[in-house]
């Protein structure tokens, strides 16, 4: 019903906007480093006589509509001088303007958008981070990480400890769509999830929206999170790397002809030499690297090409034993400007997750193989008509393909669980009205069609979960079709000029999953699909928040609470088997659920002391029928208060401190409340699911940041990175187990992963 | 035949890598109310069957739990046999046959238990049943050297075919007549959905370490474990049992220790197949054997 009305509504507003509105002038262009050409994203412009201004796209560029007549403009951005320059406005136009970079910040190659950008844009639970930001943290053995910083914005909790998994606003990890330069990343973490897959040194930046996840993106229930490479066409070559603990890492951007221009990063762990120098473990290989790639061609100031590539893998072997996994996601963007208020983007995407396992060990020889692949084709149009009519749309088809395991072994038939595949297509429009300076309103729709599609096998199931029949499809066969409208529609009404109150709407729909009931999950989860048994999760999400900045934006603070409703939501059978196991459906169960929570957030932007804290309180339940005799338990990632702070302070451009401390409430745990003997052995008698706490989470990481000669006029700069991880060595509890001496009283043990953590690294750049 | 639990395991060399370390814990829980738990087993050999009664208790308690003495327990077949079963006098709790007694295959084999477990008065009673399947005949078995990671063990492969459609099978080993894991968490049980309806050989069952390596184990790993020594006796028995028992062993064994946190799902309650409302299991298996000799190697 929600959803009906939510259409209407937009339907209406869609109609209702054609309106008349004074003529204003379109001035457009690109904001860029003077020095090196870079485009800047999210650089401010602000007209003072107009009181209106806007912030760079990811290309660096802007488009600010102006009454003709003469406007006095002011461009910044942090780490570079503010500039001031008067314009007039006859007609629409372009303006391109270049920006010098303060002496001692001028590493900074990127960073978050303007502050008063965040209190104007009608977009709600939207958390940026820039790659800089993200460096400054004190990383884990010095391994800095883009999810780790993620896990310190509000509203995201951390599945497990030093873990890359991470829930947002209570809904389970799978429920987070990852992009990596637009195309799907399956499983984002390297070493059992001890770090994530992204090379921070090849990202300009993140966006994390958690629930208003624009239109143009769907597929997930929970949060979208947008890593983006680097996107500028640099003017010279340029190297940057570390030498670290764990990995070390390279990344070169250069240009090839003055419409050409290349990035190629990579990045690769070395405990496994070490292990060859050991007599017990020479066998033995322990690794991940991950290689990114990007060329960027620009056949004229209106047409540009993007091609990139990442693949990511990680091998575990011992002897005649073989584990790996790995990544692989390639993209085609075409981008063309029609005119200056016109672009659209084309798009091909390829996205794959495989891991295998190998086994060469006397008469256990085996091989098991899975994967899930990804192909997928875009076109996006955005067009800028007016301040009423600000419109994108779009269209997109994607094919899953779904390979779960395939285990070969000698002298027995191979042991296949069925593949199968599925066709999304989706369309959306949405549209960004500026009534008045103070009353932006967007709202969207946009509408899927997922089909399971053959070759393919569908199982039938009793009330018992036992298979009664099952059909086998030919290729190219539609068996199966789920059709979903997400509307979502989202306000803005600036209160002051630096405050506003927001509020949105939005309904998503999730028609894959992961097939995960660990805490931490592992790399062998495979994902599923919706089909004849399980249906489409959906989620209705509406979230308010008031967003205030002070002291010249210096601070940057905001206020925000949500609530969701979760329907068809899944959840297993106790019990559940859910690897090798060609019968996964039986055994989902789904339910309903709900999550609520307020966040609130303080960041300060400038000065000598730079971070942010975040208070965190929330709660997410299940309620499913055969789930804890149907009573409502809470979700697994539930934490009731969360508390983080990262605080940068630059004592001078040599000397720079960093801190992060993070506190949760413990994450909800079964305890054995009883328990019965058979043999001398003890069984447990649980409690009710998720009844009892584990003990609360604290953690504080700190860094110290020294580099030699910040003023020096050479192109090489060099930094040394010394942290500590886990800093007062808090015994956090990754896992709780229990055991017995024979015959004797059964006692708990909590197992934790991380001591003291200390760690040097030694990054530079020329 | 854990294939896939032997791959895993070198998941955990990671173990190495991180630092994870182990704490004591002290948990505090509101108690369980006590209930009854009823283990009985019926086996094809000829032997006592006996059904245990006991009280559940707080899990950390630091005193065993009670036996239940008193209550008429009682086992019966789709063929009318019954056998009434008597409390043993110097092992209150443990209902046995009178004589050493074989149960026997392609038999529903039915336990009643009454007793006033909650001292109302009242006796309340407990039933549970199970099908003691055919026993399955193994060809042969062989146990062949081989050796891993720098150590030596026994494999033992068995030679067997596997009937079509889902079976469920439990099976253990003696050494020159010593039965090894006798422990529930210890049991070895596999289903056949990886190789349903066919010729096994050359398949792993089981390994065994090899004596003349015991100094390389730990002390805590050695007393646990069973070495093979050339010339030794070793026997395979092997029995289908039902799925509701196959689960019941297989839930112990993933519950007796508490989570996984990579590979395992959230804490849930052991199923029983024993109705009204108690804990534990009543189960058959019928088993049969090959043995081998271990080879020098």
């Amino acid at each position: 019903m929600l959803i009906r009305i939510m259409l209407i509504i937009c339907l209406l507003l869609f109609v209702g906007s054609i309106n008349a509105q004074e003529r204003e002038m379109i001035i457009h262009g690109r904001i860029s480093d003077a020095a090196t050409g870079e485009t800047l994203e999210g650089a401010a412009i602000y007209s003072e006589s107009a009181s209106k201004g806007t912030s760079s796209n990811h290309k660096g560029e802007y488009r600010l509509s102006l009454t003709p007549g003469r406007h006095t403009v002011t461009i910044s951005y942090v780490g570079y001088t503010s500039l001031k320059e008067d314009i007039t406005v006859e007609k629409n136009a372009k303006k391109d303007f270049r920006l010098s970079g303060n002496v001692e910040l001028s590493e900074i190659v990127v960073t978050s958008s303007p502050t008063y950008d965040k209190v104007r844009a009608p977009q709600l639970g939207n958390d940026k981070l820039s790659s800089l930001e993200i460096k400054r943290l004190p990383a884990m053995l010095g391994e800095v990480d883009v999810i780790k910083a993620i896990q310190l914005l509000p509203g995201v909790q951390s599945t497990s400890d030093g873990g890359s998994g991470f829930s947002v606003r209570g809904s389970a990890p799978d429920q987070n769509l990852i992009l990596f330069d637009n195309s799907t990343i399956y499983n984002a973490s390297h070493l059992l999830g001890v770090f994530s897959v992204f090379n921070n040194d090849v990202i300009s930046g993140i966006d994390l929206y958690k629930g208003d996840i624009p239109v143009k993106y769907g597929g997930r229930l929970a949060s979208l999170l947008d890593i983006r490479t680097k996107n500028n066409m640099p003017e010279r070559f340029s190297m940057t790397g570390g030498l670290g603990l764990i990995s070390s890492r390279l990344t070169i951007e250069s240009p090839l002809d003055s419409k050409t221009s290349i990035l190629l990063g990579g990045r690769r762990s070395y405990a496994d030499l070490f292990l060859k120098m050991t007599d017990e473990y020479k066998n033995n290989s322990l690794y991940f690297y991950d290689l990114n790639g990007k060329i960027i061609h620009r056949f004229s100031s209106k047409d540009r090409l993007e091609l990139s590539a990442y693949l990511g893998k990680d091998m575990f072997k011992a002897e005649t034993q073989e584990f790996n996994y790995k990544n692989t996601a390639l993209s085609a963007i075409y981008s063309h400007n029609f005119s200056s208020d016109f672009y659209s983007k084309l798009s091909v995407n390829y996205a794959a997750y495989d891991y295998g396992i190998y086994s060469g060990m006397q008469n256990y020889e085996m091989s098991l193989d899975a994967a899930i692949t990804d192909y997928s084709v875009n076109a996006d149009f955005s067009n800028y008509l007016s301040d009423l009519w600000n419109i994108n749309y779009g269209a997109s088809a994607t094919f899953h393909r779904f390979k779960p395991e395939l285990v070969r072994q000698p002298n027995i038939n191979d042991y296949k669980v069925d593949n199968n595949s599925a066709l999304e297509y989706s369309l959306y429009i949405s549209n960004e009205q500026k009534f008045s300076e103070k009353f932006t309103l967007k709202y969207g729709v946009r509408f899927t069609s997922f089909s399971n599609i053959g070759k393919g096998i569908s199982y039938c199931y009793d009330d018992n979960y036992e298979v009664t029949d099952s059909v086998m499809y030919k290729k190219g066969d539609i068996y199966n079709t789920y059709y979903a409208w997400e509307p979502r529609i989202a306000f803005v009404w600036r209160t002051g000029k630096n405050s506003s109150v927001k509020g949105s709407l939005v309904h998503n729909e999730q028609f894959i999953q992961l097939a995960n009931n660990s805490a931490a999950g592992s790399p062998m989860d495979i994902w599923f699909s919706a089909g004849r048994n399980i249906k489409p999760q959906k989620t209705d999400m509406v979230s308010a928040g008031y967003f205030r900045n002070f002291g010249n934006d210096m601070y940057e603070t905001s206020a925000e609470v949500y609530y969701k409703y979760m329907t068809n939501v899944i959840d297993f059978a106790d019990h559940s088997n859910l690897m090798l196991n060609k019968y996964l459906d039986a055994e989902v169960r789904t339910g309903t659920g709900r999550a609520y929570g307020l966040e609130v957030m303080v960041k300060k932007t400038r000065g000598m002391l730079t971070g942010f804290m975040n208070y965190t309180i929330s709660r997410s339940e299940r309620t499913i029928a055969e789930i804890n005799n149907g009573k409502t338990y809470l979700a697994p990632f539930d934490k009731t208060h969360c508390f983080n702070i990262a605080a940068n302070l630059e004592l001078t451009p040599k000397h720079m401190l960093s801190a992060t401390w993070v506190y949760a409430t413990g994450m909800p745990t079964t305890y054995p409340v009883g328990r019965f003997e058979i043999n001398g052995q003890y069984f447990p008698i649980y409690s009710d699911r998720n009844e009892y706490r584990k003990p609360d989470y604290q953690r504080l990481d700190l860094s110290y940041t020294f580099t030699p000669k910040p003023d020096s006029g050479k192109r090489y700069k060099g930094e040394w990175v010394f942290s500590v991880f886990n800093a007062y060595a808090r015994k956090n509890p990754w896992t709780i187990s229990y055991d017995q001496k024979d015959g004797g009283t059964p006692y708990a043990e909590m197992v934790y992963l991380f001591g003291v953590l200390p760690s040097v690294t030694y990054n530079f750049k020329f | 035949m854990k294939i896939l639990r032997h791959h895993i395991y070198i998941l955990s060399l990671l173990s190495f890598f991180i630092s994870s370390c182990t704490a004591p814990m002290d948990i505090r829980t509101d108690n369980a109310g006590p209930v009854l738990c009823i283990y009985g087993m019926v086996s094809s050999n000829s032997e006592y069957q006996t059904v245990t009664l006991s009280s559940s208790a707080p899990y950390f308690d630091t005193l065993p739990n009670l036996r239940v003495s008193g209550a008429s327990v009682k086992i019966s077949d789709d063929r009318g046999d019954i056998w009434y079963m008597e409390e043993k006098k110097d092992e209150p709790g443990i209902y046995s046959t009178y004589l050493p007694i074989k149960g026997k295959p392609d038999r529903t084999y039915y336990l009643e238990v009454r007793c006033d477990f909650d001292e109302d008065g009242i006796e309340e009673t407990y039933t549970a049943e199970s099908y003691m399947y055919k026993s399955i005949p193994i060809d042969s078995m062989r146990m062949v050297p081989m050796s891993f990671f720098n150590k030596k063990y026994y494999n033992a492969l068995v030679y067997v075919f596997e009937p079509p459609g889902r079976n469920y099978y439990f099976y253990r080993f003696y050494v020159n007549g010593f039965m090894m894991a006798d422990k529930i968490s210890e049991y070895l049980i596999t289903s056949d959905e990886m190789f349903d309806g066919q010729y096994i050989s050359d398949i792993s069952f089981y390994n065994f370490p090899n004596i003349s390596d015991y100094d390389k184990y730990d002390e805590d790993v050695a007393k646990d474990a069973l070495f093979l020594t050339p010339g030794d006796y070793v026997e395979i028995e092997m029995s289908e049992i039902t799925k509701e028992y196959f689960e019941f062993i297989s839930q112990c064994q993933q519950e007796f220790n508490g989570e996984n946190p990579i590979f395992g799902g959230p804490a849930s309650n052991i199923r029983t197949n024993i109705k009204g409302g108690a804990v534990g299991f009543f189960g058959t298996f019928n088993g049969s054997r090959a043995s081998a000799i271990v080879p020098i190697d």
